[in-house]
């Protein structure tokens, strides 16, 4: 247990707090720039949809940035606990940080008499925010591009700000239309993501995989 | 130094990376400008001709308070309180001190205020869904029967503005009741002699390319604000995986010229595509200005789009690199992404330059609001050339710095 807990402290501390330090600065701002006092469900729904969803992409793609350097990568191979196991952790706190930032922004936002569905939106947000930091791990996992892997999600974001018809059930900003279907669409695809990301370095070099190659 | 140009154009153009870039790219091309606008001779008895801006105090008193109303009814206020767009939404001793203005203006109560309102807006066409024909039933409507609301007595313009700079202030400034933007209110049906005369400025002032072009760089700035920081971070990045920073430290090469290498081949490949779609783009204005019998000014053309989009893809790439080269990390792409978000939810998509990285003019034509721009967007593109000229020159100094051993950080900046 001690030994996890070091793997936090050490991500945390030397590669993921500017992260977490940007993500709580752009929550702590956004009052000068966005409205978010007296807001109806559907005015909070877009302050969350099209602000808050981007969080997800800071607080979660980071996962993977310790080992890009190749050699710290190999490193870490030889130890003790597996890399994947490695990964999972940050990742888990990634998620820990992201689901506290946001229980403390919709808090925040109802302090503001902001009038919504609080419980609704928090499960609503949490799916844009792990669909866009889902979607960037899997890019990483499988191109081992940080770039690519900012570069597709953000794109995402943006393609639904002007085409969202064409993004069927995967449409970000759903709850500004009152509709909480696409979120479990969003949350399902997440979860497939993280799967495949945490586990695509563990299969690349697994015998079943040598041998499909 | 050539050489060193040709081999970093070539590290992108052979990256993964450069692929996606052209692939976003296309895509956003081609789904924004699948329609383009066609130029074409207004018909007279036309349905609609549009929309345009009056000046006449009267026509922006009326427009103003329809503006307000629809606002106070909904309780949904637009305003750019510091040039970012923010909706506002009050609470009930807010509420009644606009009543309080409003009954003020119109020297009526909010009841009856509210009743010839609505009475006015229940008689308003219905929406059909198909949206070209709504649009021009609403605009016959509007010629037909334009909104009116009775003033107090004795209420001049002057104590109009006032009144609603009251407003103003309640909202937190930067709402369309501040006494400058009052006129933006007054959107009223253009007339055929106002659409014919727009169609030969089309002509006459922007020789047909000009408007295409402006239209052009409207989108293409959308994208030179975000696309290539991925590029000029990707290159830093190769680098300290690759851990050929000592070996290029150790070259003849002074920083100037490796950091000028790299710029350079950063902004080249990030405006190839750029470049690409604006030929296509001039195939299609040569069939418009044919059909019309106006030849093409392929100058004004491309000065439109050098003068437009070097300065904001400069800027780009210039931010990126000295974030990258600083720190060693992927912070240029976030503080590219928040300053572009930024950028793009502010100010009036419709014309507007002011010190917004990106400047904004998304309608076809309307050259005569272009011209009233031009200066603004002018000041706006030289301070973005210098802001990026000073970011490149202390990138320069920090890679100088980090090859003579300096700005190294043990600790968190300067890990990932």
């Amino acid at each position: 247990m001690e030994i996890y807990l070091q793997i936090e402290k050490v991500y945390f501390k030397h590669h993921f707090c500017i992260h977490v330090m940007i993500a709580f600065l752009l929550c702590f701002l956004s009052p000068f720039v966005i409205g978010v006092e007296n807001l109806d469900k559907y005015q909070t729904a877009k302050v969350l949809e099209m602000f808050f969803s981007l969080m997800g992409i800071i607080l979660l793609i980071p996962v993977f940035l310790p080992d890009f350097d190749l050699s710290i990568r190999e490193l870490l191979e030889s130890k003790k606990v597996p890399l994947w196991l490695l990964r999972v952790l940050r990742l888990l706190q990634s998620i820990f940080i992201l689901l506290i930032l946001l229980f403390i922004y919709l808090l925040f936002l109802k302090q503001n008499q902001c009038e919504f569905p609080f419980w609704s939106y928090f499960l609503g947000t949490i799916a844009d925010c792990f669909f866009l930091g889902g979607m960037g791990l899997v890019i990483y996992s499988i191109t081992d591009y940080v770039t690519i892997a900012y570069l597709v999600p953000f794109f995402y974001f943006i393609a639904n700000i002007s085409g969202g018809k064409y993004l069927w059930k995967f449409y970000l900003f759903s709850m500004m239309e009152g509709s909480f279907e696409e979120n479990w669409y969003l949350l399902t695809l997440a979860g497939i993501f993280f799967f495949i990301a945490m586990g695509y370095n563990v299969w690349r070099k697994s015998d079943i995989f040598m041998q499909i190659k | 130094m050539g050489t060193l140009f040709l081999k970093e154009c070539k590290i992108h153009i052979k990256s993964l990376l450069f692929l996606v870039y052209i692939f976003l790219f296309s895509l956003f091309f081609l789904t924004q400008f699948w329609d383009f606008p066609v130029v074409v001779k207004p018909k007279e008895n036309a349905n609609g001709y549009g929309w345009t801006t009056s000046s006449d105090p009267k026509i922006i008193m009326n427009k103003t308070i329809d503006t307000l109303l629809g606002e106070f009814n909904n309780n949904r206020y637009r305003t750019y309180p510091i040039g970012f767009y923010k909706e506002v939404k009050l609470n009930e001793k807010k509420a009644n001190q606009v009543i309080e203005i409003i009954e003020e203006i119109i020297g009526l109560p909010i009841e009856e205020v509210e009743t010839l309102y609505l009475d006015y807006w229940n008689k308003a066409p219905k929406l059909t869904g198909d949206s070209e024909f709504d649009m021009a039933n609403f605009q016959k409507y509007e010629r037909e029967h334009p909104f009116e609301m009775p003033l107090a007595e004795n209420m001049t313009y002057e104590k109009f503005a006032d009144s609603l700079m009251k407003v103003d202030k309640i909202l937190g400034g930067g709402s369309y009741y501040h006494k400058d933007n009052l006129q933006k209110n007054a959107y009223i049906p253009m007339t055929y002699e106002q659409a014919l005369e727009e169609y030969e400025s089309i002509i006459r002032d922007d020789k047909v390319i000009g408007a295409y072009a402006r239209l052009f760089c409207d989108y293409m700035g959308l994208m030179l604000g975000i696309l290539p920081v991925f590029l000029a971070v990707s290159r830093e990045l190769r680098d300290k995986k690759s851990k050929a920073a000592l070996v290029i430290y150790s070259k003849k090469y002074s920083s100037l010229k490796i950091v000028f290498a790299r710029y350079s081949a950063i902004f080249v490949v990030s405006l190839l595509p750029v470049v690409i779609f604006a030929i296509i783009l001039l195939g299609y204005i040569g069939l418009q200005a044919d059909a019309i019998g106006v030849s093409l000014d392929i100058l004004l053309y491309f000065s439109y789009l050098g003068s437009w989009l070097i300065p904001t893809a400069g800027f780009t790439i210039s931010l990126g690199m000295f974030c990258s080269v600083f720190t060693g990390n992927i912070l240029g792409i976030l503080v590219q992404a928040i300053i572009w978000i930024i950028a793009i939810f502010s100010g009036n998509i419709e014309g507007q330059a002011g010190f917004n990285f990106i400047p904004r003019f998304n309608c076809f034509g309307s050259y005569s609001s272009f011209k009233t721009i031009y200066e603004s967007f002018v000041t706006n593109r030289i301070f973005y050339v210098i802001v990026s000229l000073v970011l490149f020159f202390i990138t320069v100094i920090v890679f100088e710095q980090k090859r003579k051993g300096g700005l190294e950080f043990h600790g968190n900046l300067s890990s990932n």
